[in-house]
Formats: C-alpha cells, structure tokens, sequence
C-alpha cells in the first residue's frame, strides 16, 4: 500500500499538506523534548545531560522498527521509501565537519530552527550560519568539493546485509545497545551532577 | 517552527534569550553559533543531509550512510568535545 505520495496514490498537494502537520508534531516533539537547549544538547558531549541521546535513539530505533514491521506485513515497500544511497567517503568528511559544528555551535540545523523560533538569539545567529555555509559550499562546489562528493558511491547498501545479517536481528541489537547505553548513561549523569553544579 | 512554537508557548518557554553557559559572554556565544552553523551548512552539502535527513533517516530504513553518519557526527564530536569544555563547562 505504502508510501502512499510515490505510488501516486496521492496527489502533491496532500502529500504537502501532511508533511506540514508531521513537521508540527516533529518540532512539538523536539522542542518539548527538550532540543531547543544549547545546554541540553552539549550535555551528551560532556555528560551533564543524556536526554538528547534518549530521545534520538528512541525516535530512530521506533521508526526502524515501525518501517520493519510495516514492510513485513505488506503494508509499506520499504524500497519505495527515502532510501539514501551511501557515499561513504564524503558522509564520513562531512560527518567531521558536522560534529565541530556541533560541538562548537551547540545545535543541529533542526534544533537550531526550533530554538530561534521560540526566542533564542543563539539559535537564530545559527541559522544564519547554516544559511552562510550552504551558500559558500554552492559557490565554491565546482572548485573544492565536486571531486570529492562523489567518491565513495557504494549504491544502495543495508547495513544489515552488509554484516551478514537479517534486517529484524540488527534491529534488535541495535536496541538491545540502545536500552544499555540509557541504563549507563544515565548512571553517568547522576555521577556529574552530583559532582558539579551545571545550570541548564 | 510551528511545532516548536506551540510546544514552547504551551509549556511556558517562548522568550526572547541566549543559550550558553553562564561562564562565557554572549559575544562568544553567538560567535561559536555562527561558526557552529556555518560548519553545519558545508557538512550537510558534503555529507548529504543532517541528524535528521542523514542519520535518522537513515537509521530507520537501515541504510549504511545513516549509521557511517552517527559515528562521524557522534563519534567525532565527543572525540573533540575536550577542546571546546570551556564554551559548555
């Protein structure tokens, strides 16, 4: 049956309309979570603060689990799905780049966007950056980083396949990891608190 | 932006303010802000999409970019986070 937008079995501007109110409730969820703090996300880095990788974690692992099942019973082709094809290469260099962003900047472009939108200067001077990098690396894309963009093509590749395993147990480990690394992270973080005085 | 601003006005959070830690100016602070988005806006061309677009996504269907994504964006960042304690601690 699904996705319904590239089977055709909606139109453009349905397909528009939803993904407006699926953008309200991801923003409703990410501000409510928590992600329009710059504190609260540097806290992940430093230990003071796991509620960004709680809830990452749990909203990546639910959908893989939604899609798994949704595709297993037929009801959505997972092939048909936003499925990226891997660049290794530029995806690794890029991920750098993006992780000094983050640790430097204090958000992600969609938590940025939520934090200006609800007050935080810091976030809207971060948006404005995000804005500035996109229009530098379209400038200087034919010169600096064609070549390297395309390196790396591996097609469509699961992770899963890759390892030699099934779709359904990689996803169960990933999960088993998951609830781990929530029981010690947590464990962490009452550690730091209690040892220092971090305002939020 | 919708979804956030109905969150925020709901629980009490929509003011006007800068988020940092109380041991650095504000003038840093927006000057890490800015570099931090303008490293945002090249690793996002570069790497083809953003926590989001990249990782999560990714995740979700299982693709091997989203999980090359997460080590680089995650791993990299507390491999680095060291060096710049003193914007956040």
């Amino acid at each position: 049956m699904g996705p319904l937008f590239s089977q055709g079995i909606i139109g453009e501007e349905l397909n528009m309309f939803i993904g407006f109110l699926i953008g309200i409730l991801f923003g409703f969820g990410l501000e409510s979570g928590g992600f329009a703090n710059t504190r609260k996300l540097a806290g992940v880095f430093y230990g003071y603060d796991f509620v960004v990788l709680k809830v990452f974690f749990t909203a990546a692992l639910t959908a893989a689990i939604g899609l798994f099942l949704l595709d297993r019973y037929q009801i959505m082709d997972i092939n048909l799905t936003f499925y990226p094809k891997t660049f290794w290469l530029p995806t690794l260099i890029g991920g750098l780049i993006m992780a000094f962003g983050f640790i430097i900047g204090g958000f992600c472009p969609g938590t940025s966007l939520c934090a200006a939108s609800t007050g935080k200067i810091d976030g809207m001077v971060f948006v404005g950056g995000v804005f500035l990098g996109i229009i530098g690396y379209a400038f200087t894309s034919a010169t600096l980083w064609e070549g390297l963009k395309n390196k790396g093509a591996l097609g469509k590749v699961d992770i899963a396949t890759a390892l030699g395993l099934s779709d359904g147990l990689f996803i169960l480990l990933v999960t088993i990891v998951a609830v781990i690394a929530f029981v010690v992270v947590t464990k962490i973080e009452a550690h730091m608190k209690a040892k220092h005085d971090y305002q939020l | 932006m919708v979804g956030a601003i109905i969150s925020a006005s709901i629980a009490g959070r929509l003011k006007i303010g800068i988020g940092k830690s109380p041991k650095i100016t504000n003038k840093t602070r927006l000057i890490a802000a800015l570099s931090g988005g303008i490293l945002w806006g090249v690793g996002t061309q570069l790497g083809r999409g953003c926590t989001s677009g990249l990782i999560m996504s990714g995740m979700a269907v299982n693709s091997l970019s989203g999980y090359i994504g997460l080590a680089a964006v995650f791993g990299g960042g507390y491999a680095i986070a060291y060096f710049f304690r003193k914007l956040w601690i």
